[in-house]
């Protein structure tokens, strides 16, 4: 493992009893990076982030983070901060010693008031866990697990029930941990904030990680689309499309070129293009071809 | 360790039914005890009975109900993603109970001596077998968390080893009182979960030749092996999926 290499993981595979979650996923996370995990339900996300928490054993191939063994608490957990799918709170202790609680065992120190503050929670520091709403709860494990800002955070979808400012000034927090040096890695159900944050995506479907890599280099494997409704002697239209009742579509590698040609083409013959659309590809698009894409499996 | 024990005994007290369960129930069993004890073999009877009843409702039932809970909300994982071992966080969540216990039993014993005008014929018997029941029950909790999805369903998951340890320190005492020393029936009671203890605790109380005391320790010994044995083999730290 290099210096530049936070997380590397090899033919991890990871069963529970017969049923196999995780069927040889290769996975390398660079330090200072954010790399999302994303896929589709079930598809594996959260045990294979599990098992790079050191939370469970793989089956087979090997794991290491931070340049040892994850499941070695004593020497990773001091630098590692983990927010769980699903808090796990004693209802009785009020949000600061809770804080205070997980933070002294993992041998990190920090200032809670002033996390519970970048988080909205200020006023809820003295309150009594089992008093907070879903969504306060949720918060308060981020700040669990950037408490003392370890060198690697795993988040495992950190904004499922935030309303969207809670959203937003939660990714603004994220964004300033990682400028402080931290790598991020995260699962989250919301394509858009992984288009917006993430330096690297890898997708998975079925236990397999299918495609990863920058937005970029996703999205610039994908077509874009033109589309417009259909007209009389589009047949003639010199680019592979393909029509149905209500539009044509083009898609395409080389949107702006092709975009031009067809409107070209159209001003020439004095067609109107009704309804006419370019999108460039998007990862939703990359995301909806994840069950159709089976790659060979080891 | 000491941080979850501080966690969990802030948890205890702020929880008014479990405090009041845990801090006040072994007195009223005590209480109990003693009245029993003029009608049935004495003090040596009150002190097994008391034992057992003690550290099962303080130890033993706190233990799988606090256990039960803290795995349902996911606290135990939680404190596994900390630097904390699993023997830490596991000594973190029952010292306070065990602790409690001990003072508790410490207070009542000690007061049967002093107010009763008691003597123990041989003292250093008697801890011992406290602190063998203490490890059984322990390690029991921990088996029947292993069984128990909720601190509700503790309820009825604790109750067999429960009601046979009372029911076996209760047998020990009358057998005290009734049975000739080195009978069949002590014999039995000694290799019954709850049976070492209590009859060792009683012939500590009033005094016993060594070869007498050997069965009850052996069965004592052999329960908390089964308990710690039981409870590793048991005990999980996540909700079944």
């Amino acid at each position: 493992m290099t210096n530049t290499t936070v997380i590397r993981a090899t033919g991890l595979r990871v069963s529970y009893g017969s049923f196999e979650a995780v069927k040889g996923v290769d996975l390398t996370v660079r330090r200072g990076e954010i790399y999302a995990l994303l896929g589709t339900n079930g598809a594996g996300k959260t045990t294979t982030l599990e098992t790079l928490e050191g939370h469970r054993a793989p089956t087979a191939g090997t794991v290491e983070v931070l340049g040892g063994d994850p499941a070695d608490r004593k020497r990773i957990r001091p630098r590692m901060g983990v927010m769980l799918q699903e808090t796990g709170f004693a209802g009785e202790l009020t949000t600061i010693e809770m804080i205070e609680l997980v933070g002294k065992l993992s041998g990190r120190s920090d200032d809670p008031q002033r996390l519970l503050e970048a988080v909205g929670l200020a006023d809820k520091a003295r309150t009594r866990l089992d008093q907070l709403s879903g969504g306060q709860k949720r918060r308060v494990d981020f700040v669990m697990a950037i408490y003392g800002s370890p060198e690697l955070v795993f988040l495992d979808e950190p904004t499922t029930g935030l309303d969207p400012s809670a959203r937003e000034a939660l990714w603004g927090v994220v964004q300033d941990v990682r400028r402080a040096g931290s790598t991020i890695v995260l699962t989250t159900h919301y394509l858009e904030e992984a288009e917006r944050h993430a330096d690297r995506i890898g997708l998975m479907h079925d236990g397999v990680l299918q495609r990863e890599g920058s937005l970029a280099e996703l999205v610039g494997a994908h077509p874009s689309r033109i589309r417009f409704a259909p007209f009389e002697g589009v047949e003639a239209l010199p680019l592979a499309h393909r029509a149905d009742d209500e539009l044509v579509t083009i898609e395409t590698a080389e949107l702006q070129d092709d975009l031009a040609a067809l409107l070209g083409w159209a001003a020439a013959r004095g067609v109107r293009l009704d309804r006419l659309s370019a999108t460039s590809s998007s990862l939703e698009d990359v995301f909806r071809t994840l069950g159709a894409a089976q790659p060979a499996r080891a | 360790m000491l941080a979850i024990a501080a966690a969990e005994s802030k948890m205890l007290v702020r929880n008014k039914l479990v405090a009041f369960s845990a801090l006040l129930m072994p007195f009223l069993f005590g209480f109990l005890m003693i009245n029993m004890s003029e009608n049935l073999g004495g003090f040596a009877f009150a002190a097994s009975s008391l034992v057992i009843s003690v550290v099962a409702t303080a130890v033993y039932l706190t233990a799988t109900t606090t256990l039960a809970s803290r795995r349902q909300n996911l606290f135990l994982k939680r404190m596994r993603s900390t630097a904390e071992s699993d023997l830490g966080i596991i000594g973190g969540l029952l010292l306070p109970t065990v602790v409690l216990a001990g003072i508790q039993l410490a207070v009542i014993l000690v007061g049967m001596v002093v107010l009763g005008g008691e003597t123990v014929a041989n003292p250093a018997v008697v801890i011992v077998a406290i602190l063998l029941a203490i490890v059984m029950f322990v390690g029991l909790a921990l088996a029947t968390a292993g069984v128990t999805n909720s601190p509700e369903h503790a309820q009825v998951t604790t109750l067999p080893v429960f009601f046979i340890a009372i029911a076996v320190s209760v047998w020990a005492g009358i057998g005290s009182t009734f049975e000739e020393p080195g009978s069949v029936f002590g014999l039995v009671r000694a290799f019954l979960p709850g049976g070492g203890v209590a009859e060792l605790i009683g012939l500590g109380w009033s005094g016993a030749p060594i070869a007498e005391l050997l069965p009850p320790l052996g069965g004592a010994v052999l329960w908390a092996v089964i308990g710690l044995v039981a409870a590793r083999r048991m005990f999980r730290w996540e909700p079944r999926v």
